[in-house]
Formats: C-alpha cells, structure tokens, sequence
C-alpha cells in the first residue's frame, strides 16, 4: 500500500515536472542518466540553453552576410523522469523558445521575434543497469516520440506540426575516477516533406572530487533533406557538473560549433551555453 | 585585426593559420626559420611558441579544433582506463576484504559493513539513504544520516543503534532496490568478525553469518599489485599489525 502512494506521487511529480518544464536536443537526459536507479524513483531538471548564429553557410564554406542575417535562440527546457522500476522509466522535455531571426524577405533582411513552446519529446527507456567492483553502469533501448505541442505557424519554426518517431541505444560506465557514455538515435520524420534524422551523443570526463565531474561532451546531428533544408552538425565542449547535495545536480556547458555542413547555402548553429539543475528523489 | 568567430576558428584549419598569422604580425613577433606556414607566408617555432604564450587559456580554448578535442579525449581515456580503482579491485582478496572489514568496525563501535558491488559515487548513491529509511535499528545521528560510504573500497558502514536489534536481510535487500550488489556483510560480536560473503549477490542469499579468518599469508600479500598506493599503505598497516 504505501509503495503505490509513493507511486501516485512520483507519477504527479513526474507529469508536472513534464508539462511545466524542457530541453532541446534531446540524445539522453542531460542530468539525470545514472538516478534515478531505483524503483518507484523520480526527478525533474531545469535547463536554459542560449545559441547564436552569424554565419552563412554554403556546405562548410562560410559565405558573405551583407544583409547582416543572423538568429538567436534562447531555450528554457523542463524535463522530469519516473520509474515504475528501476529497469523501465518515463521521460520527458519540453522546451520554452524565445527567438529572433534576421532572414531575407523581398531582397531586404527582415527581422522577427517569437516566442512559445517547442515539441514535447518523450521517452520511455529499457535501462539496465550492471555493477562491478570498483564500477557502475547501464545500457539502454530507447524508444522515443516527439509530439507536435509546438507552433506550427510560427515564422521562427517551433515546430513542423507531424508527431516524429525514434530509437536509440545509449551506454555508460563509471567509476570513482572517470566517466564515459555515449548514445544514438534515429529519428522517422513525420513530416512528407522532411527528412529522417539521427542524433548521437558521447562524453568522456573524469572526477576529481566526490561531488564534481568535468566532462568533454559532443553532439552529433545528421538531418537527411533532399529539399535543401539537411543538415549535419557536430558540436562538442566542456562541462562541469555539480552535486549540490546528494539529490540535487547542477550543470553548466559549452558546446563549440565544430563542424557544420548545411546542403543549401544558411545560417550556421553557431556555439552553444548551457545551464541547468536537476533533482532526483 | 579582425577577430574571427569560434566558428570559423574551430571549423576550418585556414582560418586559424590566418588568424594566427594576423596575431603574429599585430604583436610584431618575428620570423627566423620557416616551418609555419600560414597565407604563404611562414613563421619560426620560436614565433609561434611566443604567439601561444600571450594567449588566455580561454583563447586557447577556443582556437582547439577538432582534431586536438578527439585527441585529447582519447588521452583522457586512456589514462583513466588504468585508474588506480581497477587495481584496488583486482588487490582485494576475501582475506584482505575481512581485514578491511575489522579495520572498519572497530574504528567505530556499533557498526555493520558491507561491500557493494557499482558503490562508485557518493551522490549517485542517494537511493541507498532512501531506502534504508525503512530499516529500524539505525543510529542517524551518527555519519551522514548513519551511512558512511567509501567509493574507492566501496564499503557502506551503517551506524547501529546501541542495544537494538537490527535486520541484516532488511539491510541486504535495501542497498538491493537502491540499484547495488551487496556482496558481503560483516559485524564484530564479542571482537570476533562474523560475516558472509555472497559469491552470487542477492536478496534470496541466506544470512548465515560465519567466523571470518583475517590472517593473510605472505604470499597473499607480494601478488597484491605494488602499483597500488591505496593497497600499499593497507599493506604496510597489516603488515605492522602481523
């Protein structure tokens, strides 16, 4: 009886966490990958995620930007994770935007402001979990689906309005000394007029304290397009993570803009800062 | 001197070699021998090692491309692949394991030890603190809400409530749902080690616990790995002790 009242709570902890929270990329929670490990275990995390661009694109070669065309993207992203066992768990994001976009509109560089939500994405992780001497670790099967919560009319591009479909596998393993992970996932897209993508992510850290890791991270995203709208990006950079106290986990990051190909000629992504905290219970 | 975005430092190696040139002839720091060669002119290893000298580290930062992130994480990897955990691990014997148990338990009086297999970060850890909140018979007024935890020998000391029962299985099946191994348990009655140590961990493991033999052979000792400090200093303590 008193499992399935912490059960109710963790399930409201969690859909509240979902629905008032979000991140944007979204290969493996960011905080919360190694807690909850436990039954009936839930958690939610705060990100705010800032990303400039500049640059136009033509494949790799950056090209001349008279106009002065640019975007900037500001991104609060809530997420929260449940576990009915510590084998099979719910998570989800959902990102807050606020942008500005300089584009080309009639040969004149027009630009635009917008704000609202991005897609909910949601995941619903197979996890196992293997413990050794002297290390922890898991694997997972991910299925994942992002839904169309975002503006579809947005002249910023929240969303495209098609509920999109993924899977992936991630790993990870550590011991007191370092750390090492990595994850990818393929996405069917559910617009006809879009490609299919894949996402892959990976750090490698080591821990110098009990309640700190420094971490290298890298993010990897390939979107498949004939129509001219594909990309791939990697992205990778430094981050710092600190436990505050045992439930409650801080983040901050940089993610340089390594190396961009866009199929036709646009804006760069340009780097990346991340903040953030979670909490576990 | 137009600075270059991290863009286009990060993504293209010709952008880099043009800003480093720029940089070298603004801080008029100048050539002697070719070997660096940037817009068809060259610079001196002297000039270049010069250049670097007077950047931040946060320039240098921004200047590592790719090449040299993927290098460096590799480096990390390997040097970390050979972290003095994996040696503690592979030092620790059963006989070195009730040995460190005793060292434990009679540091502090009123405690039960167990080792748990994937105990490697305090924090992660928090699932253990929760679900012990259930078992009656500890003391949380001692350690951190009578847990101790040591993730390099990936021992937890639990502090016992003096005069109270307390449930070993309880205890083992806890640290079981928080997502950890236990692999063995120990306690001093009567300054006499008794403990159990589970070839297969588990829950369902009967807690028959038994005498535990702490004397270590000397050829126990020479095959721990010297290359160990943590068991160096270990060793030396039990070879005092002897």
């Amino acid at each position: 009886m008193k499992r399935k009242r912490s059960g109710i709570r963790g399930w409201l902890v969690a859909v509240l966490g979902t629905l008032l929270v979000a991140p944007a990329t979204f290969a493996e929670t960011p905080v919360m990958s190694m807690v909850p490990r436990w039954d009936y275990g839930y958690g939610w995390q705060v990100f705010y995620k800032w990303q400039d661009a500049d640059e136009i694109l033509n494949g790799t070669d950056s090209i001349a930007n008279p106009l002065g065309l640019s975007s900037s993207l500001h991104t609060a992203e809530f997420g929260g994770v449940y576990t009915w066992d510590r084998s099979l768990r719910i998570v989800g994001t959902l990102p807050y935007h606020r942008a500005e976009k300089t584009t080309i509109e009639n040969g004149t560089a027009v630009t635009q402001t917008d704000e609202g939500f991005g897609n909910l994405k949601l995941a619903f992780p197979i996890r196992k979990y293997y413990n050794g001497k002297g290390f922890s670790g898991n694997i997972s099967l991910n299925p994942r689906i992002e839904l169309p919560t975002g503006d579809e009319d947005s002249p910023i591009g929240f969303s495209d309005g098609s509920t999109d479909w993924g899977i992936g596998i991630s790993a990870k393993r550590e011991t007191p000394n370092y750390i090492i992970g990595g994850g990818i996932t393929y996405w069917l897209e559910g617009a006809d007029n879009r490609g299919n993508r894949i996402d892959a992510d990976a750090k490698i850290g080591f821990i110098p304290t009990t309640s700190t890791q420094v971490t290298l991270e890298f993010d990897f995203d390939h979107h498949y397009d004939d129509g001219g709208s594909g990309y791939t990006r990697l992205r990778g950079g430094p981050a710092l993570f600190w436990w505050i106290d045992k439930t409650i986990l801080f983040k901050v990051g940089y993610n340089f803009n390594l190396y961009e190909k866009r199929q036709n000629s646009s804006l760069g992504g340009g780097d990346e800062f991340r903040i953030g905290i979670g909490m576990a219970y | 001197m137009p600075p270059l975005s991290t863009v286009q430092l990060c993504s293209r190696r010709s952008n880099l070699r043009e800003w480093i040139h720029l940089h070298l002839e603004a801080r008029n720091l100048e050539d002697d021998s070719a070997v660096y060669l940037s817009r068809g002119k060259s610079h001196s290893a002297n000039a270049v090692c010069k250049f670097f000298n007077t950047l931040s580290n946060f320039e240098i930062l921004k200047i590592m491309n790719f090449k040299t992130l993927l290098f460096t994480a590799l480096l990390c990897a390997s040097a970390l692949s050979a972290s003095p955990t994996d040696a503690v691990e592979q030092s620790y014997t059963p006989e070195i394991e009730a040995a460190k148990a005793t060292e434990i338990l009679q540091a502090e009086d009123n405690t039960v030890a167990l080792r748990v297999k994937g105990l490697i970060c305090e924090t992660c850890a928090f699932g253990i603190n929760r679900k012990l909140r259930k078992v009656d018979g500890i003391d949380r007024s001692r350690f951190d809400k009578g847990l101790q935890m040591d993730i390099y020998t990936q021992f937890l000391t639990l502090a016992r409530e003096p005069g109270e029962a307390i449930d070993l299985r309880a205890i083992v099946k806890a640290v079981s749902d928080a997502g950890y191994d236990p692999i063995s348990i120990y306690l001093l009655e009567d300054g006499e080690l008794l403990g159990e140590q589970y070839t297969v961990p588990g829950i369902d493991t009967p807690l028959n616990l038994t005498v535990e033999s702490t004397d270590l052979a000397s050829e126990q000792l020479i095959s721990i790995r010297q290359s160990d400090l943590k068991a160096q200093s270990y060793i030396a303590e039990l070879t005092s002790t002897l």
